[in-house]
Protein backbone atom coordinates (compact mmCIF):
# COMPACT_ATOMS: atom_id res chain seq x y z
CA UNK A 1 0.00 0.00 0.00
CA UNK A 2 0.80 3.67 -1.02
CA UNK A 3 2.20 5.72 2.03
CA UNK A 4 -1.03 8.01 1.66
CA UNK A 5 -3.06 5.10 2.21
CA UNK A 6 -1.74 4.03 5.00
CA UNK A 7 -1.62 7.13 6.73
CA UNK A 8 -5.49 7.32 5.52
CA UNK A 9 -6.47 4.16 7.52
CA UNK A 10 -4.45 5.02 10.40
CA UNK A 11 -5.99 8.25 11.02
CA UNK A 12 -9.72 6.52 10.59
CA UNK A 13 -8.10 3.67 13.12
CA UNK A 14 -7.37 6.71 15.75
CA UNK A 15 -10.92 8.12 15.28
CA UNK A 16 -12.57 5.12 15.55
CA UNK A 17 -14.12 5.05 12.24
CA UNK A 18 -13.03 1.59 10.80
CA UNK A 19 -14.93 -1.43 11.64
CA UNK A 20 -13.76 -4.44 13.44
CA UNK A 21 -12.93 -6.62 10.43
CA UNK A 22 -11.09 -3.43 8.60
CA UNK A 23 -9.18 -2.41 12.32
CA UNK A 24 -8.23 -6.03 12.50
CA UNK A 25 -6.70 -6.46 8.81
CA UNK A 26 -4.78 -2.99 9.01
CA UNK A 27 -3.49 -4.16 12.32
CA UNK A 28 -2.44 -7.54 10.58
CA UNK A 29 -0.81 -5.28 7.79
CA UNK A 30 0.86 -3.12 10.29
CA UNK A 31 2.50 -5.95 12.22
CA UNK A 32 3.91 -7.74 8.62
CA UNK A 33 5.27 -4.48 7.77
CA UNK A 34 7.82 -2.22 9.79
CA UNK A 35 8.01 0.61 7.26
CA UNK A 36 4.13 0.79 7.19
CA UNK A 37 3.60 0.56 10.70
CA UNK A 38 6.05 3.53 11.34
CA UNK A 39 4.19 5.61 8.76
CA UNK A 40 0.98 5.06 10.57
CA UNK A 41 2.77 5.71 14.12
CA UNK A 42 3.74 9.05 12.83
CA UNK A 43 0.17 10.02 11.77
CA UNK A 44 -1.64 8.28 14.75
CA UNK A 45 0.96 10.48 16.95
CA UNK A 46 -0.24 13.95 15.19
CA UNK A 47 -3.61 12.71 15.32
CA UNK A 48 -2.87 12.23 19.26
CA UNK A 49 -1.05 15.48 19.39
CA UNK A 50 -4.13 17.37 17.60
CA UNK A 51 -6.54 15.80 19.77
CA UNK A 52 -4.82 16.89 22.63
CA UNK A 53 -3.95 20.55 21.74
CA UNK A 54 -7.86 21.29 20.70
CA UNK A 55 -9.39 19.19 23.55
CA UNK A 56 -6.98 21.52 26.35
CA UNK A 57 -7.40 24.44 24.66
CA UNK A 58 -10.88 24.02 24.28
CA UNK A 59 -11.36 22.69 27.82
CA UNK A 60 -13.29 25.89 29.48
CA UNK A 61 -15.55 24.99 27.26
CA UNK A 62 -16.91 22.52 29.60
CA UNK A 63 -18.96 23.95 32.26
CA UNK A 64 -19.87 21.92 35.24
CA UNK A 65 -22.63 22.94 37.97
CA UNK A 66 -20.47 22.43 40.87
CA UNK A 67 -19.83 25.16 42.58
CA UNK A 68 -22.73 27.48 40.88
CA UNK A 69 -25.15 28.63 42.69
CA UNK A 70 -28.90 29.48 41.37
CA UNK A 71 -29.51 33.37 42.41
CA UNK A 72 -32.64 33.84 44.53
CA UNK A 73 -36.00 33.97 42.19
CA UNK A 74 -38.55 36.80 43.69
CA UNK A 75 -41.35 35.46 43.99
CA UNK A 76 -43.80 38.50 43.37
CA UNK A 77 -47.16 36.80 42.80
CA UNK A 78 -48.20 36.52 46.95
CA UNK A 79 -46.80 40.07 47.27
CA UNK A 80 -49.10 41.43 44.33
CA UNK A 81 -51.75 39.20 45.93
CA UNK A 82 -51.43 40.88 49.47
CA UNK A 83 -50.73 44.12 47.82
CA UNK A 84 -54.46 43.58 45.93
CA UNK A 85 -56.26 42.69 49.32
CA UNK A 86 -55.11 45.97 50.66
CA UNK A 87 -55.85 47.80 47.69
CA UNK A 88 -59.39 46.54 47.50
CA UNK A 89 -59.95 46.53 50.99
CA UNK A 90 -58.84 50.20 50.92
CA UNK A 91 -61.25 50.63 47.88
CA UNK A 92 -64.05 49.35 50.19
CA UNK A 93 -63.34 51.39 53.31
CA UNK A 94 -63.09 54.62 51.20
CA UNK A 95 -66.06 53.43 48.92
CA UNK A 96 -68.31 52.86 52.27
CA UNK A 97 -67.53 56.17 53.80
CA UNK A 98 -68.00 57.99 50.77
CA UNK A 99 -71.64 56.78 50.01
CA UNK A 100 -72.69 56.58 53.83
CA UNK A 101 -75.32 58.74 55.66
CA UNK A 102 -74.22 61.58 57.12
CA UNK A 103 -74.61 60.98 60.89
CA UNK A 104 -76.80 63.36 63.10
CA UNK A 105 -75.18 65.82 65.30
CA UNK A 106 -77.11 66.64 67.79
CA UNK A 107 -77.50 70.25 67.57
CA UNK A 108 -77.02 72.86 70.22
CA UNK A 109 -79.81 75.78 71.38
CA UNK A 110 -80.61 78.08 68.78
CA UNK A 111 -79.76 81.60 69.56
CA UNK A 112 -83.85 82.44 69.92
CA UNK A 113 -84.30 79.51 72.41
CA UNK A 114 -81.46 80.74 74.39
CA UNK A 115 -82.86 84.94 73.88
CA UNK A 116 -86.33 83.54 74.97
CA UNK A 117 -85.08 81.19 77.66
CA UNK A 118 -83.04 84.27 79.45
CA UNK A 119 -86.45 86.63 78.86
CA UNK A 120 -88.41 84.36 80.58
CA UNK A 121 -85.67 83.73 83.73
CA UNK A 122 -85.53 87.64 84.06
CA UNK A 123 -88.98 88.21 84.25
CA UNK A 124 -88.38 87.66 87.65
CA UNK A 125 -85.78 90.61 88.70
CA UNK A 126 -88.08 93.26 87.57
CA UNK A 127 -90.00 94.44 90.86
CA UNK A 128 -92.32 96.18 88.71
CA UNK A 129 -93.50 93.44 86.51
CA UNK A 130 -93.74 90.88 89.48
CA UNK A 131 -93.30 92.80 92.56
CA UNK A 132 -91.59 91.82 96.06
CA UNK A 133 -92.48 88.16 95.92
CA UNK A 134 -91.31 84.87 96.90
CA UNK A 135 -90.04 83.72 93.43
CA UNK A 136 -88.31 86.91 92.82
CA UNK A 137 -86.40 85.88 95.75
CA UNK A 138 -85.89 82.08 94.13
CA UNK A 139 -84.57 83.97 91.52
CA UNK A 140 -81.85 86.25 92.59
CA UNK A 141 -80.85 83.32 94.67
CA UNK A 142 -80.72 81.03 91.19
CA UNK A 143 -77.94 84.10 89.94
CA UNK A 144 -76.25 84.18 92.91
CA UNK A 145 -72.88 82.84 92.95
CA UNK A 146 -73.02 79.53 94.81
CA UNK A 147 -70.03 79.07 97.98
CA UNK A 148 -68.20 76.56 96.01
CA UNK A 149 -65.83 74.36 98.13
CA UNK A 150 -61.80 75.42 97.86
CA UNK A 151 -60.36 72.66 94.92
CA UNK A 152 -57.76 71.00 96.07
CA UNK A 153 -54.97 71.98 93.77
CA UNK A 154 -52.64 69.53 93.05
CA UNK A 155 -49.34 70.73 91.09
CA UNK A 156 -48.54 68.04 89.20
CA UNK A 157 -44.30 67.51 87.55
CA UNK A 158 -45.90 67.05 83.99
CA UNK A 159 -43.02 65.61 81.72
CA UNK A 160 -42.34 68.01 78.37
CA UNK A 161 -44.63 65.12 76.46
CA UNK A 162 -47.70 65.50 78.65
CA UNK A 163 -47.48 69.57 78.66
CA UNK A 164 -47.46 69.00 74.70
CA UNK A 165 -50.37 66.56 74.76
CA UNK A 166 -52.39 69.36 77.16
CA UNK A 167 -51.53 72.09 74.68
CA UNK A 168 -52.79 70.15 71.92
CA UNK A 169 -56.31 69.55 73.81
CA UNK A 170 -56.80 73.45 75.19
CA UNK A 171 -55.51 74.36 71.61
CA UNK A 172 -58.32 72.16 69.89
CA UNK A 173 -61.14 72.70 72.78
CA UNK A 174 -60.50 76.54 71.65
CA UNK B 1 -46.39 22.10 22.26
CA UNK B 2 -44.63 25.19 22.74
CA UNK B 3 -43.35 23.61 26.04
CA UNK B 4 -42.21 20.00 24.95
CA UNK B 5 -40.15 21.54 21.60
CA UNK B 6 -38.55 24.58 24.22
CA UNK B 7 -37.90 21.16 26.89
CA UNK B 8 -36.80 19.19 24.09
CA UNK B 9 -34.32 21.70 22.90
CA UNK B 10 -33.19 22.74 26.24
CA UNK B 11 -32.37 18.89 26.68
CA UNK B 12 -30.15 18.83 23.60
CA UNK B 13 -28.43 21.91 23.78
CA UNK B 14 -27.67 20.84 27.50
CA UNK B 15 -25.49 18.14 25.74
CA UNK B 16 -24.18 19.77 23.24
CA UNK B 17 -23.78 23.71 24.17
CA UNK B 18 -20.13 22.78 25.42
CA UNK B 19 -19.08 20.99 21.70
CA UNK B 20 -20.54 24.06 20.21
CA UNK B 21 -18.71 26.60 22.64
CA UNK B 22 -15.16 24.51 21.38
CA UNK B 23 -16.21 24.90 17.89
CA UNK B 24 -16.70 28.55 18.55
CA UNK B 25 -13.58 28.94 20.01
CA UNK B 26 -11.62 27.10 17.42
CA UNK B 27 -12.37 29.77 14.96
CA UNK B 28 -11.89 32.83 17.01
CA UNK B 29 -9.30 32.01 19.49
CA UNK B 30 -11.11 33.79 22.23
CA UNK B 31 -13.76 32.83 24.80
CA UNK B 32 -16.15 36.04 25.10
CA UNK B 33 -16.49 36.03 21.01
CA UNK B 34 -16.68 32.21 20.92
CA UNK B 35 -19.57 32.72 23.95
CA UNK B 36 -21.07 35.41 21.48
CA UNK B 37 -21.05 33.20 18.63
CA UNK B 38 -22.25 30.54 20.40
CA UNK B 39 -25.51 32.25 21.61
CA UNK B 40 -26.27 33.76 18.27
CA UNK B 41 -26.28 29.77 17.35
CA UNK B 42 -28.74 28.94 20.30
CA UNK B 43 -31.19 31.09 19.02
CA UNK B 44 -30.90 30.70 15.30
CA UNK B 45 -31.29 26.66 16.36
CA UNK B 46 -33.83 27.21 18.78
CA UNK B 47 -35.50 29.30 15.86
CA UNK B 48 -35.11 26.11 13.30
CA UNK B 49 -35.77 23.65 15.53
CA UNK B 50 -39.30 22.47 13.90
CA UNK B 51 -37.37 22.84 10.66
CA UNK B 52 -35.59 20.08 11.05
CA UNK B 53 -36.23 17.18 8.55
CA UNK B 54 -34.34 13.96 10.02
CA UNK B 55 -31.85 13.37 7.22
CA UNK B 56 -29.14 13.31 9.68
CA UNK B 57 -28.77 13.58 12.87
CA UNK B 58 -29.53 16.32 15.14
CA UNK B 59 -25.88 17.23 15.85
CA UNK B 60 -25.03 17.01 12.56
CA UNK B 61 -27.80 19.87 12.29
CA UNK B 62 -27.15 21.95 14.59
CA UNK B 63 -23.46 22.30 13.80
CA UNK B 64 -24.85 23.28 10.18
CA UNK B 65 -26.54 26.07 11.60
CA UNK B 66 -23.26 26.45 14.20
CA UNK B 67 -20.86 27.13 11.12
CA UNK B 68 -23.56 29.54 9.35
CA UNK B 69 -23.64 31.40 11.89
CA UNK B 70 -19.50 31.21 12.16
CA UNK B 71 -19.55 32.39 8.98
CA UNK B 72 -21.68 35.43 9.27
CA UNK B 73 -19.79 36.49 12.03
CA UNK B 74 -16.50 36.74 10.68
CA UNK B 75 -18.29 38.08 7.61
CA UNK B 76 -19.65 40.93 9.45
CA UNK B 77 -15.70 41.49 12.02
CA UNK B 78 -14.58 41.66 8.14
CA UNK B 79 -17.03 44.32 7.49
CA UNK B 80 -16.33 46.60 10.80
CA UNK B 81 -12.69 46.65 9.25
CA UNK B 82 -11.07 45.98 12.77
CA UNK B 83 -7.57 47.52 11.95
CA UNK B 84 -4.37 47.09 14.32
CA UNK B 85 -2.57 50.49 14.90
CA UNK B 86 0.95 50.19 13.97
CA UNK B 87 2.47 51.07 17.21
CA UNK B 88 0.64 48.04 18.82
CA UNK B 89 2.10 45.90 15.27
CA UNK B 90 5.49 45.16 17.17
CA UNK B 91 3.26 44.03 20.25
CA UNK B 92 1.16 41.87 18.61
CA UNK B 93 4.33 40.17 16.39
CA UNK B 94 6.04 39.94 19.57
CA UNK B 95 3.09 38.56 21.44
CA UNK B 96 2.40 35.83 18.37
CA UNK B 97 6.19 34.84 18.48
CA UNK B 98 6.02 34.41 22.17
CA UNK B 99 3.01 32.78 21.98
CA UNK B 100 4.21 30.13 19.48
CA UNK B 101 7.07 28.76 21.46
CA UNK B 102 5.34 28.47 24.77
CA UNK B 103 4.91 24.60 24.63
CA UNK B 104 3.94 22.14 22.28
CA UNK B 105 0.25 22.59 22.07
CA UNK B 106 0.15 26.27 21.33
CA UNK B 107 2.85 25.10 18.59
CA UNK B 108 0.07 22.56 17.18
CA UNK B 109 -2.69 24.98 17.75
CA UNK B 110 -1.13 27.95 16.40
CA UNK B 111 -0.36 25.57 13.20
CA UNK B 112 -3.97 24.38 12.77
CA UNK B 113 -5.04 28.35 12.93
CA UNK B 114 -2.75 28.33 9.81
CA UNK B 115 -4.70 25.58 7.82
CA UNK B 116 -6.47 26.79 5.28
CA UNK B 117 -10.66 27.23 6.07
CA UNK B 118 -11.66 23.20 3.95
CA UNK B 119 -8.97 21.64 6.67
CA UNK B 120 -9.17 23.67 9.69
CA UNK B 121 -13.01 22.96 9.33
CA UNK B 122 -12.85 19.50 9.34
CA UNK B 123 -10.07 19.35 12.16
CA UNK B 124 -12.47 21.71 13.90
CA UNK B 125 -15.91 19.30 13.74
CA UNK B 126 -13.58 16.07 14.38
CA UNK B 127 -11.77 17.01 17.44
CA UNK B 128 -13.53 20.09 19.12
CA UNK B 129 -17.15 19.33 18.20
CA UNK B 130 -16.46 15.32 18.12
CA UNK B 131 -18.39 14.74 14.81
CA UNK B 132 -17.85 11.83 13.52
CA UNK B 133 -17.34 11.40 9.40
CA UNK B 134 -21.04 10.96 8.51
CA UNK B 135 -22.07 13.89 10.47
CA UNK B 136 -18.81 15.89 9.48
CA UNK B 137 -20.36 15.36 5.82
CA UNK B 138 -23.16 16.43 6.27
CA UNK B 139 -22.45 19.21 8.12
CA UNK B 140 -20.18 20.75 5.69
CA UNK B 141 -22.62 19.31 2.58
CA UNK B 142 -19.73 16.87 1.04
CA UNK B 143 -19.12 13.04 0.53
CA UNK B 144 -17.50 11.20 3.75
CA UNK B 145 -14.42 10.56 1.09
CA UNK B 146 -13.58 14.67 1.36
CA UNK B 147 -14.02 14.84 4.68
CA UNK B 148 -11.42 11.84 4.97
CA UNK B 149 -9.06 13.28 2.13
CA UNK B 150 -9.22 16.88 3.82
CA UNK B 151 -8.66 15.47 7.63
CA UNK B 152 -5.71 13.57 6.08
CA UNK B 153 -4.50 16.65 4.23
CA UNK B 154 -4.84 18.70 7.50
CA UNK B 155 -3.07 16.52 9.70
CA UNK B 156 -0.01 16.02 7.35
CA UNK B 157 0.21 20.03 7.19
CA UNK B 158 0.22 20.09 10.88
CA UNK B 159 2.71 17.40 11.07
CA UNK B 160 5.15 19.32 8.35
CA UNK B 161 4.62 22.76 9.42
CA UNK B 162 5.03 21.55 13.14
CA UNK B 163 8.10 20.03 12.02
CA UNK B 164 9.63 23.09 9.74
CA UNK B 165 8.99 25.28 13.24
CA UNK B 166 10.84 22.80 15.37
CA UNK B 167 13.54 22.68 12.93
CA UNK B 168 13.56 26.69 12.46
CA UNK B 169 13.72 27.71 16.10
Amino acid sequence: MEREAIERLAIDSAAGQLNEDMQAIFAEYLAANPQANKWAEDMMEVYKMTETAISSKTKPAVRTDAGVKALPIFHWQPIARWAAVVVFSAFIGLAAGRWSKQPVVPQGPTQETVASDWTSRTRYLDPASIGESFWREKVLAMFQAKPTAAVNIKIMNHSLWEKYRQFIKERNYE
Amino acid sequence: MKDKITKEFQEFWTRTAAKVRAYMFCACDNWDDADDMTQDCCLRALNAWGQFNGRASRQAWLFGIARRTRADWFRQKRRRNVTVHPDNMDKLQKVEAEKSNINEIEKIWNVIKDLNTEQSEVIHLRFAAGLDYAQIAHTLGIPIGTVRSRLHRGLKAVKEIAGERENGT
